[in-house]
């Protein structure tokens, strides 16, 4: 079986991530609360969908304003997400965790709605520019002096979105890398390589702004 | 979570996590929203009940089959002894046989699984070496982009991956880094007839 | 009673029980089936919910619900809506196009009557959005009543699609089959015709000069009735399709 990335088992230790530097504050810890109001809201109870959405709304819009390319989007691709989650709830099953599939279907909203900001073209693959060509982000206006937090959601935007979008399933809203390879498909040798990938670039651009 | 010396990226993986206050009108226009699409019509109207009868059939027709099975070894068994019965193994092939390709009595009769669904391994291939993901996207994958990622040969420009395909003929494309959908310049190209999107065809004969 | 008479009546007792054990399985293993169904469907509905916003959802639904009372395949409808959903294309335009892969299927079902399998359905749909007419459809399958449309069906589709005339390549296809030629050999016939028309050549001149290739191949007595003095190196003469095979 061909593995994906090729990495040789050195390179995939120095990958291995080690002992956590910061804790990570996230909802993932109330699994049981999730699965009460889970099997409530399956059955139509509107109050339980309320506290589902209140719980995870802001997680949600944290994500997507990660992602999205047009982050004045992404008010409405969270209530698309919730949206369709809602539809889809009866139908969910607790073999999946509920935040896992909550953000599986949000990440697709995201992808979706990144998508719309590229003119969708069917070229000659010989067109190697054409592969080349890919947008780029939108940036913020160009103001000196910003704040860091502002560098760091500059930096973030310039990472190409296939590794953004593991970086902040794993180091922000704290899946593993199992959970991950379970969300996407993608194996955790290649995930490991895009959030190395990411967290590379991220640090080079902003100790580049640092270093003055 | 970074190495505890990098001090950088931890600085900003934390600003990252900072979560924006919970904004209540949103909330409320996504639970209106849902309470609308849930008021609007049979269309969306969910059996909650399916799931859980599912389950509670499940092992009832394991225990059916088996039964099935162990009647089918114990005529065997009793026509050494040169009694002549009616082959079972007959009726519950075709009992079976009509299980699958029957329709069911509720009021939207479902059409069964694809019965003549037996599946070829198909491999796809795309050539690129700047691209950094390809995803094999088509009518077997729900057209979903992250379904089915292709593998890359290390080092080469080969992408490929093998799919099991149902006979007939298949419309497909490559998603390219999440961007760019393209045809497969080895294989015939076709239109979408409805949306005018572009594809590439394969045919798959049985095995 | 003696034992010689003991045997047959405790074999028919258990002839008896054994009848009603059989029935009582094939019941619950329909069931199954039916629970298999079910599921199917709702994965169905999760599928689009997923991909849909509520208002594409529910138009698509309903066509997936007529789809289902008129028991066709609903499969080429979600990955209709599904492809839809991929380009970003107006919530009308995904409505319209999955009623019209409705419209399709039903064509496709009558023009394979009176038993089509949900292949055979779903084939002779994309044949029609190629450009076959039913009734060419309709044709092939009284020629050949008992045998799969899904691969044939696929390559005449192809050839339609890639400008050869439709009786010319509906007669090519009829005729491979009667020569026996399997699926595989009708999608590598199909494949070859594609390329030369690709390079130049015309459709008409691709298919009678790929079809000789082909022909040489297959049983020299053909399984079915057909002259094959009627053969001339322009192609073969339009089969009656009402022959017996």
């Amino acid at each position: 079986m061909q593995r994906s990335t090729g990495l040789g088992p050195h390179e995939e230790s120095i990958l291995e991530p080690p002992l956590t530097a910061v804790p990570i504050v996230t909802a993932r810890s109330n699994a049981t609360a999730d699965s009460a109001l889970v099997n409530r809201a399956k059955l139509g109870d509107i109050e339980a969908f309320t506290a589902i959405v209140e719980r995870y709304h802001p997680r949600a819009v944290r994500f997507a304003r990660g992602l999205l390319r047009n982050q004045q989007d992404a008010e409405d691709v969270v209530q698309e997400a919730f949206l369709r989650v809602y539809r889809a709830l009866p139908r969910y099953e607790e073999r999946q965790r509920f935040d896992a599939w909550l953000f599986r279907i949000l990440g697709n909203c995201c992808r979706s709605a990144n998508a719309t900001q590229y003119r969708r073209e069917v070229v000659d693959v010989d067109d190697e520019v054409a592969l080349e060509r890919v947008a780029a982000p939108e940036t913020t206006d160009g103001r000196f002096e910003l704040e860091f937090g502002d560098e760091v959601r500059r930096a973030l935007a310039e990472v190409p979105d296939y590794n953004r979008e593991i970086f902040l399933l794993h180091h922000i809203e704290g899946f593993s890398y199992e959970e991950i390879e379970k969300m996407t498909g993608v194996r955790q040798s290649a995930l490991k390589m895009r959030v190395k990938r990411a967290s590379d670039f991220l640090r080079a651009k902003l100790a580049g702004v640092y270093r003055g | 979570m970074a190495e505890p010396h990098d001090e950088l990226l931890n600085r900003a993986i934390n600003e990252l996590r900072t979560l924006p206050p919970l904004d209540q009108g949103a909330v409320s226009r996504i639970v209106d929203a849902a309470a609308r699409s849930r008021d609007a019509g049979a269309a969306e109207d969910l059996d909650f009940g399916e799931p859980r009868r599912g389950r509670f059939f499940r092992l009832p027709a394991v225990i059916g089959i088996a039964v099935a099975a162990a009647i089918v070894g114990f005529v065997a068994g009793v026509q050494l002894l040169g009694a002549r019965f009616f082959d079972p193994t007959d009726s519950r092939r075709t009992a079976v046989g009509r299980a699958v390709e029957s329709t069911l009595v509720t009021p939207a009769a479902l059409v069964p699984p694809n019965v003549d669904a037996e599946l070829t391994s198909t491999q796809f291939v795309f050539k690129s070496r700047v691209a950094h993901r390809v995803t094999l996207v088509g009518d077997f994958n729900d057209w979903d982009a992250t379904a089915t990622p292709m593998t890359r040969e290390s080092g080469g420009a080969l992408w490929w991956v093998n799919i099991p395909l149902s006979a007939g003929r298949h419309v497909y494309a490559f998603m390219v880094d999440d961007t760019l959908m393209l045809t497969d310049p080895d294989a015939p190209e076709t239109k979408d007839p409805d949306f005018g999107v572009k594809g590439s065809v394969v045919i798959v004969g049985k095995p | 009673m003696s034992r010689m008479h003991r045997v047959p009546r405790l074999a028919a007792a258990t002839m008896k029980s054994l009848v009603v054990m059989v029935l009582v399985a094939a019941s619950v293993t329909r069931q199954a089936g039916a629970q298999a169904a079910v599921q199917q469907a709702t994965d169905l509905e999760t599928r689009l919910a997923q991909r849909l916003d509520a208002e594409t959802h529910a138009s698509v639904m309903k066509v997936v619900d007529s789809a289902r009372v008129q028991q066709l395949p609903v499969e080429p409808i979600v990955s209709k809506a599904l492809l839809g959903a991929t380009f970003r294309q107006p919530s009308a335009v995904i409505t319209q196009s999955v009623n019209v892969v409705f419209q399709r299927l039903v064509a496709s079902r009558d023009a394979l009557a009176p038993t089509p399998t949900p292949g055979d359905i779903r084939a002779g749909a994309e044949a029609i959005a190629l450009g076959v007419p039913s009734k060419t459809i309709r044709d092939l399958r009284s020629t050949f009543p008992d045998r799969s449309m899904v691969v044939p069906l696929a390559v005449l589709g192809e050839l339609v699609a890639n400008k050869v005339p439709v009786d010319r390549a509906v007669g090519m296809v009829r005729e491979l089959m009667r020569r026996g030629a399997s699926e595989n050999q009708l999608v590598a016939f199909s494949e070859k015709v594609r390329d030369d028309i690709s390079k130049g050549t015309s459709p008409s001149e691709a298919i009678a000069t790929r079809i000789q290739g082909l022909i040489a191949i297959l049983p020299t007595a053909p399984a079915v009735n057909v002259d094959a003095a009627n053969v001339n190196g322009a192609g073969f003469q339009n089969a009656d399709g009402r022959k017996k095979p």
